[in-house]
């Protein structure tokens, strides 16, 4: 027996692919997506299926375009011989497999856009995408089954964008993890919260059940044979309550999410190298750089100790716990990323550690008026960093000419004098930052 | 003609055009942050892009397919079409009329000037839609167009393309010649199924 025919050139998924395509391929290789993917695949992925805004309009609007079809065809007022579902399978195979190819496109031209990608994608967002797919184009067939196509087709393409592209300019801020998977994810220091990744897949079955009771309870509907009287309202029931329940729990799942879905990256993925006693770590995608990273870094370390900074007992690119003994350090894959943007990078960390580390001088010498400390402890603070990382071995000419004059001027004097000078210097600044009103 | 009134659901067209009449006119204003990809960074896109699609729409829907019978009807069906198009652009700058003229307060002109054209400019593409490609899918154009100049429409200032009519400012008057000229051609489009066919 013959269960599917597919006629592929007679569906809406063929003529509405390439210009999908060609929508998926300009939206992931803009700064939305191609900004900062520097090799973490999980941020990669995340970035990659929210092409889903472009993606699920218009393959719901396939999928409602098909059941348009198949409703002035009056398929279910004759006979059919396949059952609904096969019916419905027939049609939105192609448009199905439509969504999924540029959901890959997606996922393609992110990977060719970033230098090295250690690993995989990640599964759990590609699948719950997958979820949130298949529950836009069911709910697309369920429109089209229930008004024309001339109205069915532009409703569901403009109410499907905006309900995947408005939700973020909703109050409160969780509300745009329903709808799309790991929104906002990541940096490298952050991973996926799972919780944001399953909040909208429950979301969309509960959609999907909806989808499915509505267009199960449509006359227009093909079917073999025909649904026993309580049928439809049990099934519509049935639909209500998986709908209101599969809700509740998304939203009990990210309803304490603020803007973007993430938490800590755990400090196991890190890769490190011990070279001269100061321990180096690098997340796995920046690991090529990381005898370099671990070169410079043991280098300025050296050069801040002579000038009185204690050396860290470990530098890594994790947030987490820093401190006067953990440092950390940014590295990006980017080659145009060098080792004076390391030993920047390192430097500003360390200056924010180093004036809000705990000491024992008190504010005894900080202004009275609190406009006026805060002002001199942030000139402070940007002078230190700025001297910080000439002394760890930025080049004074990058130095100067990335700084603002009024912050460089005592610098450039000091950095003429003496060694002693320089630390008494260091010293000073170093109280006046730690004026900053708390 | 009492068929023909019948035939066209005016009930609903009436309905739907007097919400898209009260959205536009209290929430016409509010703007929508959309993905950009034509330029621009970021930008918030009016409400007002969107809303004309549903009397546009709810127009293509009431008309239906033309049945074969209507090719032989003694009236002129096709141009009692086009004079419904007419009418709900007529209606809805006639609403707006005191809210342009600023004699309403509390009701931004920006929203009642940019509802007249956009409906206008979607009623003409979506009559050119149906005589071009049939009434099934003649409402797909000026709900891509709503799209595309959503998405690709504002350049880096922030400000609509030239080319982009339903979001530019209402002071701009290609954006009104360009909505006046495709509902006129769509207008007589549709008023053409009177005629004999070759």
């Amino acid at each position: 027996m013959v269960m599917f025919r597919l006629h592929p050139r007679a569906n809406a998924a063929v003529p509405a692919a390439p210009v999908l395509l060609c929508i998926v391929v300009l939206y992931v290789t803009s700064d939305y997506v191609a900004g900062d993917l520097d090799g973490y695949w999980t941020a990669a992925t995340a970035k990659a299926v929210s092409a889903l805004i472009f993606i699920a309009p218009v393959t719901a609007a396939c999928a409602a375009w098909e059941a348009g079809r198949l409703r002035r065809a009056k398929v279910g007022d004759g006979t059919p011989t396949r059952n609904g579902w096969q019916i419905a399978a027939a049609s939105l195979a192609p448009v199905m497999l439509l969504g999924f190819l540029a959901l890959a496109t997606a996922l393609a031209v992110v990977r060719l856009q970033m230098e090295s990608a250690p690993g995989w994608p990640d599964v759990r967002i590609i699948a719950a995408a997958c979820v949130i797919l298949c529950a836009h184009v069911a709910l697309g067939y369920a429109v089209g089954m229930w008004l024309p196509a001339v109205a069915a087709v532009p409703v569901v393409l403009v109410g499907d964008y905006l309900w995947n592209v408005y939700p973020p300019a909703l109050e409160p801020l969780w509300l745009r993890h329903l709808t799309q998977p790991a929104f906002g994810c990541c940096s490298n220091a952050s991973a996926v919260y799972p919780g944001a990744v399953t909040a909208p897949a429950l979301v969309a079955v509960g959609l999907a059940a909806l989808a499915v009771a509505a267009a199960a309870v449509c006359r227009r509907t093909p079917r073999r044979g025909s649904l026993p009287g309580s049928v439809p309202y049990w099934g519509a029931a049935l639909a209500v309550v998986a709908a209101t329940v599969t809700t509740s729990a998304g939203v009990r799942l990210v309803d304490g999410l603020g803007p973007d879905a993430i938490e800590a990256r755990p400090v196991s993925d890190l890769v490190c190298a011990d070279p001269r006693g100061t321990r180096v770590c690098v997340w796995p995608e920046h690991a090529s750089r990381l005898t370099e990273t671990a070169r410079t870094v043991s280098t300025a370390v050296e050069r801040l100790r002579r000038v009185g900074v204690s050396p860290p007992e470990v530098v890594t690119e994790s947030g987490q716990r820093p401190g006067t003994g953990q440092w950390t350090v940014t590295v990006r894959q980017d080659p145009a990323f060098t080792d004076q943007d390391l030993v920047t990078s390192l430097t500003s960390d360390l200056t924010v550690i180093l004036v809000n580390s705990p000491h024992g001088d008190g504010r005894t010498h900080c202004p009275a008026d609190p406009a006026t400390a805060a002002q001199r402890a942030f000139d402070s603070q940007d002078q230190l960093g700025v001297w910080l990382s000439v002394r760890a071995g930025r080049s004074q000419q990058e130095a100067r000419d990335s700084t603002d004059p009024r912050i460089w001027a005592p610098v450039g004097r000091v950095l003429g004098t003496s060694a002693a000078s320089q630390e008494t210097w260091f010293q000073d600044t170093l109280v006046q930052a730690r004026c900053m009103p708390r | 003609m009492t068929w023909w009134i019948h035939t066209r659901r005016l009930a609903l067209l009436t309905l739907v055009t007097a919400g898209f009449w009260a959205a536009a006119f209290t929430l016409g204003n509010s703007r929508l942050p959309l993905p950009q990809l034509g330029g621009a960074t970021s930008a918030d896109v009016p409400f007002i892009l969107f809303a004309p699609l549903a009397p546009a729409i709810a127009l293509n829907a009431c008309y239906g397919t033309p049945t074969p019978i209507e090719r032989t009807a003694l009236r002129r069906v096709a141009a009692l079409d086009s004079l419904l198009a007419v009418a709900v652009v007529a209606a809805t700058a006639a609403v707006a009329a005191p809210v342009m003229a600023g004699w309403l307060s509390g009701t931004d002109p920006f929203a009642a000037e940019s509802a007249v054209r956009n409906l206008a400019l979607y009623t003409g593409l979506a009559l050119i839609g149906r005589a071009a490609l049939g009434n099934h899918a003649s409402t797909v154009i000026p709900t891509l167009l709503a799209l595309v100049v959503s998405v690709f429409g504002y350049g880096p200032e922030q400000t609509a393309h030239w080319w982009a009519w339903p979001a530019a400012l209402p002071s701009d008057p290609l954006s009104w010649a360009g909505s006046a000229a495709l509902l006129s051609i769509g207008l007589y489009q549709t008023a053409r199924g009177d005629f004999p066919r070759r």
